[in-house]
């Protein structure tokens, strides 16, 4: 269990926790969001690309501080998006925040971050010195009525309800939720419960191979294969995402190609909602703190970009390989 | 507790997918089909039988029909005219009507007459059976005691029999008389079985002839090669499977009727020749329905293919090494399962065919399987064509190397001959087919049409089956197609552009394309042109033919090798320019190889020719000789014109040695012709002689030194000093009597040809006469008075003749021939040449500063 500690002197209005799951009924509950599972763990390190690791590199994109009072809120903005002291980087911090919401929001649906507004120690009055964005566990937060609330283990102590699990009442007016538009976020739930269960059925064809092979089934992993190629395609196709390659099965080149610009796509549009709710939420944060700040990132590709290599892919203006480099 | 739920379709499909129970109902259900689509070729092919046993019975019925009628209507006439003379004449009860019960003695009668027949078939079926299907496999013995026009008239005796014990039973049986209509019903039968036994019996004695009980064979070989082909549909694995069983089943029968006959004690073609007729049938079946077959396709045999360890994909992989276990073999098919059968068969009836009477029918079959050849490589079948080609010319090449087999007469030798030159002849004209057809699938080939028919080949599932495409490219299109489904599935949309299908068909044909291209000429040099340079059969004949024919067949490559540049430029224009394939593959072609062929060709034929006998012409043989000559003469000629000295220089001789022999055999050819012709045709080989001793001189001035040297060093052996004034003489009169003969021959003509031919090449060089021109010449005139006066006009005529040149130039200039009498056009061409040899010295002298005036 972690509990986090402001910086020296200053005071923490966070109210939800972060922990390891230990109780059984929390555990689950937390389980539907997780990552352990082989697919779920594929398409989660594959989502950590939706802004590349060459930002802030020379050459490479960039994100930065814009606005009146850029300067005075840029430290702020990278200490409350790290949620550390030091940063190498506006942009690294941009990256961080933005590839772990996009991870967190696909595989486990709308995230909730609780704005932890920092006050000097000794100051009762006056605006905070620094903010925070923490994340709520996913699966841990639930609502009474309109009272969110964060189911914690019961060692933290606190009221119980009715399914007999702990929680902690959290303050509706510092909690930000990123969510994916309704028709996104059904794709979603289907694709991700599609690969959860095909992660569980993960080398069930092993017995079906070693029965075959003593002759006892008619099970041919060839068509195997194939039947699981058309499911995979069938499942990913809200997102594009093309399972790494794994399977292969009637999958054209120029299919192949257009499934990355599709998951590229995707990515971008991911991008494009976290990075409008996160200014919108700098924007509130700085209306307490008094800075007027906002974060752009340039350099990066954008959904014209995609259409125009979707075109060009139709039209055969670019090869395939050129096309594939610029959805990687 | 879940939270996700399981209950996507989707994921319920994969669920279901790992359980056994899934493949056991898989397997259940691939079982049924196949048992009901096994039924349904049976019926098919029953439906045919019934079809052919409707046309037999309609023949039968048609005869027999005939007969009753006619009966009918004697015994009508019968009737009237007992009924007209009954009131005049009583005789007995001959006129009048008898008792119905008399009619039992003649059911009687009839019954034991019908088991008569029935007892009759079955014996002279057991005779035939225990002495020509004594020893045969069961299947063939089946396919004899099945035979429909047999079947039909047992079943039709059977029937009579049974209707006449129940006209005989019925009375007592059932206590009742039987109606006129069913003794009249007994009545027709028996008549049939009468009249068919007439008709049938001496039918049933040409199955002493195994082969006549393949008729039926390639039908059902064609049936089941549709049955697994798409039509509207893509057949399922199941009635792929079931169609190969049934054309194996075919094959089986043929492989055995092959053993029968190769078994037989008396040689005879005619067997061998109908299966080997209908085999290439069934090939051809096969071959115009293997582009609608799946590629993968059950119809194929299955061979197993090993994966590549280290290639292998990653779940394969890892569940191997999950389990310890090695991974099975993929079933891959075998594309010649069919062909290589009906090959092996078609190799051991050849040799049946070899008889000496019967050559013509090997030959025969030889020509079939040349077609075939052609129409295979024309569909971009070319292993299927290779194959074929290497069964037959394996065959041909041992019968040109067979010696004679003792018969005894002097006629059957000459035959047996004839038979292997027809044999030489086949050797070569199954490789000009084979490259014909594989031309004419390129023909006319035009980027947008190509396009067009890549775009309606991947448009569907089906439509790969419609291309009519090679193999490679068959394939490339179903998984293209089938992608292209996979997408529409998925995305509910087309991904795939046109331009890369484009890119992909045209990279697939052109590979095939300039593959097939150079291993037809590799193989054309490796097992052609290679073993003939180096054969040293003495049988000249023979070489004489293949080379003859390979020559026409190195022409052919080198003029259509023009076609196939431009379905490589065609195939380029669909090239995807931004993809820079590095898989793209080369469109180069062996071009210089058919020139370096035929220069290996006329050294051989060179060679052989001189050992052709040059007797009389026999207009009931090849004149291999005359033909020989012309062709060496005609490449000399254009080896001397084109500067190849060293093919020139080794034709030269034999070119001239072969005219002396020309000139030898048309007197005896023209001994019976007037004088005028005699001397008009039978001094052509002299004239043929000193237009290309003329030639080889100008062409050395051109392009020094040529093989002039050498050409000279010749005519000084041949004009030794005895017979040089003679041999002169006659040369120059041969010359004089041209040039006063008002006739147009072909050589005439043919002189007229290579004269342009030399204006051309000149014109080319710059080498062009100024005589009567204005302004400053393109070139300067040539220093040498030969070429300046044999330089072609502009309008590429040349006015003096080559032979007038070697009389002037060498028979003249000879020490030994001063007073030699030459014809007035030569006389005219030497002074033409001192005319002009003057001419440059007064310029020279002109022109050169340094000279004195005096001297000038």
């Amino acid at each position: 269990m972690r509990r986090p500690r402001p910086a020296d002197g200053l005071r923490s209005t966070r109210r939800s926790r972060t922990f390891y799951p230990v109780d059984p009924a929390l555990q689950e509950r937390m389980q539907a969001t997780s990552f352990e599972a082989y697919y779920i763990f594929l398409l989660h390190q594959d989502l950590d690309f939706v802004i590349p690791y060459t930002i802030g590199r020379r050459g490479g994109p960039q994100a930065r501080v814009t606005g009146p009072d850029a300067d005075r809120a840029a430290p702020l903005i990278e200490r409350a998006l790290s949620g550390r002291d030091w940063t190498p980087s506006i942009a690294d911090s941009v990256r961080q925040f933005v590839s772990s919401t996009a991870q967190q929001l696909v595989i486990g649906g709308p995230v909730t971050y609780e704005i932890d507004y920092l006050y000097p120690l000794a100051a009762t009055s006056g605006p905070p010195g620094e903010f925070r964005l923490e994340l709520v566990l996913p699966g841990t937060l639930s609502y009474h009525g309109r009272q969110p609330i964060q189911y914690i283990p019961a060692a933290f102590g606190g009221p119980r309800d009715k399914t007999g699990l702990t929680y902690v009442d959290l303050d509706p007016a510092t909690l930000v939720t990123f969510r994916l538009n309704p028709a996104d976020e059904a794709a979603a739930r289907r694709m991700v419960n599609f690969l959860r269960a095909a992660s569980s059925l993960q080398g069930a064809e092993l017995p079906l191979m070693e029965q075959s092979t003593r002759g006892g089934t008619p099970y041919s992993f060839t068509e195997h294969q194939r039947e699981r190629a058309e499911l995979f395609a069938k499942a990913t196709e809200p997102v594009g995402w093309n399972v790494r390659g794994l399977f292969q099965d009637n999958l054209l080149a120029p299919y192949d190609v257009w499934r990355q610009l599709r998951f590229l796509e995707f990515k971008i549009r991911l991008r494009n909602l976290i990075m409008d709710r996160l200014n919108t939420t700098l924007s509130e944060v700085g209306s307490q703190m008094g800075f007027q700040a906002a974060i752009e990132l340039s350099g990066l590709p954008t959904l014209q970009d995609v259409d125009d290599a979707k075109s060009d892919l139709r039209s055969g203006r670019r090869s395939l390989n050129d096309l594939a480099t610029f959805a990687i | 507790m879940r939270f996700w739920k399981r209950s996507d379709a989707q994921a319920r499909t994969l669920a279901r997918a790992s359980r056994v129970q899934h493949w056991r109902q898989l397997d259940r259900r691939r079982r049924r089909r196949l048992w009901l689509s096994r039924a349904w070729v049976a019926a098919r092919d029953r439906t045919a039988q019934l079809r052919q046993d409707g046309r037999i019975l309609a023949g039968l019925v048609g005869g027999v029909l005939g007969a009753i009628l006619g009966t009918a209507a004697l015994v009508t006439a019968l009737e009237a005219l007992a009924t007209t003379v009954s009131h005049v004449l009583r005789w007995g009860t001959l006129f009048t009507p008898i008792d119905p019960g008399s009619y039992g003695a003649f059911v009687g009668v009839a019954v034991g007459a019908e088991a008569a027949f029935l007892a009759l078939f079955f014996t002279t079926v057991g005779v035939i059976a225990s002495t020509a299907y004594a020893r045969v496999p069961g299947e063939i013995r089946s396919l004899f005691v099945r035979e429909r026009t047999s079947l039909i008239y047992v079943w039709n005796v059977a029937v009579a029999l049974l209707v006449g014990l129940a006209l005989l039973t019925m009375p007592l049986v059932a206590h009742r008389s039987p109606h006129g209509i069913t003794v009249l019903l007994f009545a027709v039968l028996t008549a049939f079985s009468v009249l068919s036994l007439v008709l049938l019996g001496t039918r049933l004695f040409n199955f002493f002839d195994l082969s006549t009980l393949s008729l039926p064979l390639r039908h059902r070989f064609a049936r089941a090669a549709t049955s697994a082909s798409a039509g509207r549909s893509v057949p399922g694995e199941a009635q792929q499977q079931a169609a190969h069983d049934r054309a194996a089943a075919v094959l089986r029968i043929y492989g055995q009727l092959t053993d029968l006959i190769e078994k037989r004690d008396v040689s005879e073609a005619r067997a061998p020749q109908r299966i080997a007729l209908e085999l290439l049938d069934c090939w051809y079946a096969a071959s115009a329905l293997k582009p609608t077959i799946p590629a993968k396709s059950k119809w194929f045999s299955l061979a197993p293919s090993h994966p590549n360890w280290l290639t292998m994909d990653h779940t394969q992989l890892s569940t191997a090494l999950a389990t310890r276990t090695s991974v099975q073999p993929t079933m891959t098919p075998d594309p010649l399962w069919a062909e290589n059968t009906i090959a092996r068969y078609l190799e051991r009836l050849l040799l049946a065919l070899s008889t000496h009477d019967d050559w013509e029918r090997a030959i025969r079959v030889v020509d079939g399987a040349t077609e075939l050849i052609f129409y295979l490589a024309a569909r971009l079948q070319v292993d299927e064509a290779r194959l074929l080609r290497r069964t037959v010319t394996s065959y041909l090449h041992g019968v040109a190397a067979m010696s004679e087999p003792s018969s005894g007469d002097e006629s059957s030798g000459a035959r047996w001959e004839m038979f292997r030159l027809a044999a030489a002849d086949r050797e070569v004209l199954i490789y000009t087919r084979f490259w014909l057809g594989l031309i004419s699938a390129f023909e006319h080939a035009d980027a947008q049409r190509l396009a067009s028919s890549f775009d309606a080949a991947v448009a569907t599932v089906q439509g790969p089956y419609k291309a009519g495409a090679p193999r490679k490219l068959l394939e490339l299109f179903e998984t293209i197609a089938h992608g292209i489904e996979f997408e529409r599935t998925t995305e509910h949309q087309r991904v795939t552009p046109t331009w890369w299908v484009h890119h992909m068909a045209a990279r697939t044909l052109l590979q095939n394309l300039v593959t097939t291209i150079r291993a037809f000429l590799d193989e054309v040099r490796a097992e052609l042109i290679e073993p003939l340079i180096a054969d040293t059969n003495t049988d000249a004949a023979l070489v004489t033919i293949r080379i003859l024919d390979s020559l026409e067949l190195v022409h052919k490559l080198t003029a259509h090798l023009g076609t196939v540049h431009q379905a490589v430029a065609a195939l380029g224009a669909l090239r995807h320019e931004p993809t820079n394939d590095e898989r793209w593959p080369d469109g180069s072609l062996p071009d210089d190889a058919p020139p370096l062929l035929a220069e290996q060709l006329y050294l051989k034929l060179g060679q052989v020719a001189l050992q052709l006998g040059h007797d009389s012409h026999d207009s009931t043989r090849p004149d291999l000789f005359g033909q020989s000559y012309r062709q060496l003469f005609d490449a000399t000629f254009r080896a001397i014109l084109n500067g190849r000295t060293d093919l020139a220089r080794q034709l030269f001789p034999i070119a001239i040695a072969m005219a002396d022999r020309a000139r030898v055999r048309l007197s005896s050819d023209l001994a019976a012709e007037r004088v005028r012709e005699q001397i008009i045709f039978g001094s052509e080989p002299l004239l043929d002689m000193m237009e290309l001793s003329g030639l080889a001189l100008l062409m050395s001035e051109i392009d020094a030194p040529g093989i002039w040297p050498d050409v000279h060093v010749l005519w000084d052996g041949i004009i030794s000093n005895g017979t040089a004034p003679a041999l002169a003489a006659h040369l120059s009169a041969v010359l004089s009597a041209h040039e006063n003969l008002f006739a147009i021959t072909p050589d005439s003509v043919g002189r007229t040809e290579r004269k342009i031919a030399l204006a051309r090449l000149m014109s080319e060089r710059g080498i062009v006469s100024r005589a009567g021109m204005w302004g400053e010449p393109p070139a300067p005139e040539p220093e040498s008075p030969i070429v300046g006066v044999f330089a072609p006009w502009d309008h590429g005529i040349i006015q003096p003749d080559l032979a007038d040149l070697f009389v002037v130039r060498y028979l003249k200039q000879r020490p030994d021939m001063a007073d030699l009498k030459i014809p007035r056009r030569a006389e005219m061409l030497q002074e033409s040449l001192d005319h002009y040899q003057h001419r440059m010295e007064q310029t020279e002298q002109a022109g050169d500063p340094n000279k004195t005036g005096e001297e000038a």
